[in-house]
This record gives C-alpha cells, structure tokens and sequence, in this order.
C-alpha cells in the first residue's frame, strides 16, 4: 500500500525536468500560429456582422459561454485575431508564458464560439491543452523567461509534473473514445472505413499508397490497424520499452494523414502533444545526436 | 474523427442572379478541384459546409449566407444580384470494391435547398 502511495505521489507530484513541456510549447504555439495565419484573411467572412454567421447565430449553438467577442465592438475580428497573434508569439517564444497561456486560453475559447461551425476535435484539443497549460510550467525551458532570470542550473529548469500529466491523460481518453466510438460503427467493424475515408476527395488531396487504397486487403490492413493503434496508446505510451514503439507509430500515422488529407490542425496539435511523453534523457540524447 | 466515414461528399454552391439575368455559380467549401495551397485555405469554409448542408442541420444559417454570397459577388453597381439559390452539391463514393479504381467523381447531384430575393439595400453594409 505504501509503494502505491508512493508510486502515486511520484507520477503526480515529484518534481521533474521541464525540457518536454518547454518543447511542446513551443510546437504548440506554432500551431496556433498556423491555425490563426490561415484564419485572419477569412475574419470578414467567417467572424463579423458583414460574413456568414453573426455573433447572434452563435449565441443560439452555444447560449452559455465565455467568449469576449460577445463584449467587443462588432465587427473588430481582424484586430482581435492580431492580438491572437501576437499573443500566440509570446506563448511560442515564452515571454510572459503563464500570462500568455491564459490569454492564449481565452482567445482561442472566443473564437471557437463565435463560429463553431468552422471547428473540429483538433481544435478543442488546442483549447484543452492550453487550459491545463496554465497550470503547468511551460516557461521554465526553452523560454525567454528562462534567460531573463539568469538561472542556468537544472534545479531552476525542474516542475511539478501534475499539469502535464493531466494534458498527458487527456490525448490518451482521446485515442480511447475515439477507438471505442469506431468500434461501434459497421464500417469500422467491417475493415471498410478507411476505403470511405481515403476515397472522399473532399478530404483527399493525395496520391495516397495505391496498394493500400485501391485494394480490399491494404483497406481492411489501414481500418484494423488504425483501430489496434488507437487501443493500444493510451496503455502501452506509459511503459518505457513500448513507449518509442507507440510513439513512433503515431508519428508516422498522423504524418501520413498530415501528407495526405486536408486535416491539419489535428495532426499538429497531436503531434505537439508526443513531446509530453518524451523523458529528459531522450531530449538529451537527440539534441547530441544533432 | 472519422468515427462514422461519409458515403458522400459534399459541397455547397451559390447560384446568383443579376439584374441583367446573367448567372454566375460560386461554389463554397468545394476542396476537390483546388490546388494544395488552395485547399490549405477553403479547409474551414469546406467544414463549415459539411456542418451546415449535412441534412441540413443549420437551415436557419442560409439566409445569412445567402446575403453573404450575394455581397461577396457585387462589384457592378448597376448590375447588383437580386436573387441566390443555395445549392447543395453531391456525389456517392460508389460501394466497396466496385470504387477501388475510381480516382475522380464522375456523377455529381444538386439539389436547391434554399432561394432569397435579395433588396439593394440589404447588399450595402
């Protein structure tokens, strides 16, 4: 009992390099960055009175929220998605980071609910991600905070870990239920779900492997193996010997989906993610091996 | 995502109207005739679509949309659009295995789904 107390302490609590969550940071903040630079040329059509869906239409999907464009001028997107923008900076670069991650949280919440129409899972994983990065010490590495405080040693680098482990849980449930929802569709049951989703050219920009697409048994090896995938993440990401394995088979999936399919933000913002789960050595060791 | 693969894809087109009765077709969120950097940028117009024309789920969205595409496509002022049909545009992606090979749709259907009467002055803003 007591070796699970203290088990249970040291997963939650002990104080750990910072490197990983320094990392995710700042491929975080560079995908918020691509998301906003992709959106502001569209602020007039998608996020002011003049576009397609007023602040009104919005509050009738999500009548209960937090979202500050319902306290701004009208009409005042594209100078709000500036501010995103820049806000988005100091959180790459890690200025200010706790303050920019709130106001990161906040933004990001707003624009999300003045037009959800426009959004998906990947999205409000980047909304999730930054919530629990408030709480987390994502400024400590690889941050202009770090230089500015002029404290080099390791103990100034270490954190308590809790937060991350919480963004850590977080991917995980989505690779469950993600599995568990697929699980109950026929498609998926039946190893002809990804023949569906690799010949939907509203999605597909291609090529795509033709051995795997165009024929039934590189459908059924990409349907059952994106399902083994998915279950077997959030077990197996935490043991040491199968976590590079895991990890390196998501990479690859989410790359290939990144090289092939019109879903970018998603495969960004998960890939990000993969950072949390990496160790202090295994940084170490790749940044000698550059 | 994904849980439930679409059978169809689906886009949306404007049809507008002028004063002089010519027509133009504008389609909205259709990714599948774009360039890389093209479909980069329609990405969340496509998405906004599939939401909105997907059993029309957001029917109450078309009439904002409708006068969206119509200010979007005024640039004569003695020629401005007066009227936008929403079209909902799609194609089935042919059953297993008889689609393996099929790299380009090759039927497309269309159907209106919703027709506004569009005044000078709602197109000035």
């Amino acid at each position: 009992m007591t070796t699970l107390v203290r088990y249970w302490d040291a997963f939650w609590f002990r104080a750990r390099s910072t490197k990983p969550l320094g990392l995710f940071r700042i491929a975080l903040g560079l995908t918020i960055l691509q998301k906003m630079l992709l959106l502001l040329p569209l602020a007039d059509d998608f996020f002011s009175e003049r576009g397609m869906f007023t602040l009104e239409m919005s509050r009738r999907v999500f009548p209960n929220r937090l979202c500050l464009f319902d306290f701004l001028p009208s009409d005042c997107a594209v100078v709000f998605f500036c501010a995103t923008i820049l806000i988005a900076v100091f959180f790459t670069a890690g200025l200010l980071t706790r303050v920019a991650t709130a106001l990161l949280y906040v933004a990001m919440a707003s624009v999300e609910y003045r037009n959800p129409l426009l959004f998906d899972s990947g999205d409000r994983l980047v909304i999730l991600l930054l919530f629990f990065g408030m709480f987390a010490p994502l400024g400590r590495s690889f941050s202009v905070d770090r230089l500015l405080k002029r404290d080099c040693s390791k103990e100034a680098e270490a954190g308590p870990i809790w937060a991350a482990r919480l963004m850590q849980l977080q991917i995980c449930a989505m690779y469950f239920w993600s599995a568990y929802a697929k699980l109950n569709q026929k498609s998926w049951s039946s190893g002809e779900a990804m023949y569906w989703i690799s010949h939907n050219l509203q999605y597909v920009r291609g090529p795509m492997p033709q051995l795997l697409v165009n024929t039934m048994e590189g459908v059924h090896l990409l349907t059952y193996g994106t399902l083994a995938f998915e279950m077997s993440f959030p077990f197996l990401v935490w043991f040491g010997p199968t976590r590079k394995y895991v990890l390196f088979a998501g990479l690859l999936f989410h790359l290939a989906i990144l090289g092939s399919m019109d879903i970018p933000t998603f495969q960004l913002v998960v890939l990000s993610s993969y950072l949390l789960f990496l160790g202090d050595e295994e940084i170490t060791a790749f940044g000698r091996t550059r | 995502m994904f849980a439930r693969p679409g059978v169809q894809t689906i886009y949306m087109e404007a049809r507008i109207r002028y004063r002089d009765g010519a027509q133009n077709l504008w389609p909205i969120g259709r990714q599948d005739n774009l360039n890389w950097v093209g479909r980069l940028q329609n990405e969340r117009a496509h998405k906004m679509m599939e939401y909105a024309f997907d059993k029309n789920r957001y029917s109450w969205i078309y009439p904002q949309i409708a006068l969206w595409a119509a200010r979007r496509n005024f640039s004569d002022a003695d020629n401005p659009p007066v009227s936008i049909d929403l079209v909902r545009r799609w194609s089935g992606i042919p059953e297993p295995p008889a689609g393996l090979n099929i790299s380009a749709i090759t039927k497309r259907y269309g159907e209106i789904v919703y027709t506004q009467t569009i005044r000078s002055d709602e197109l000035q803003i």
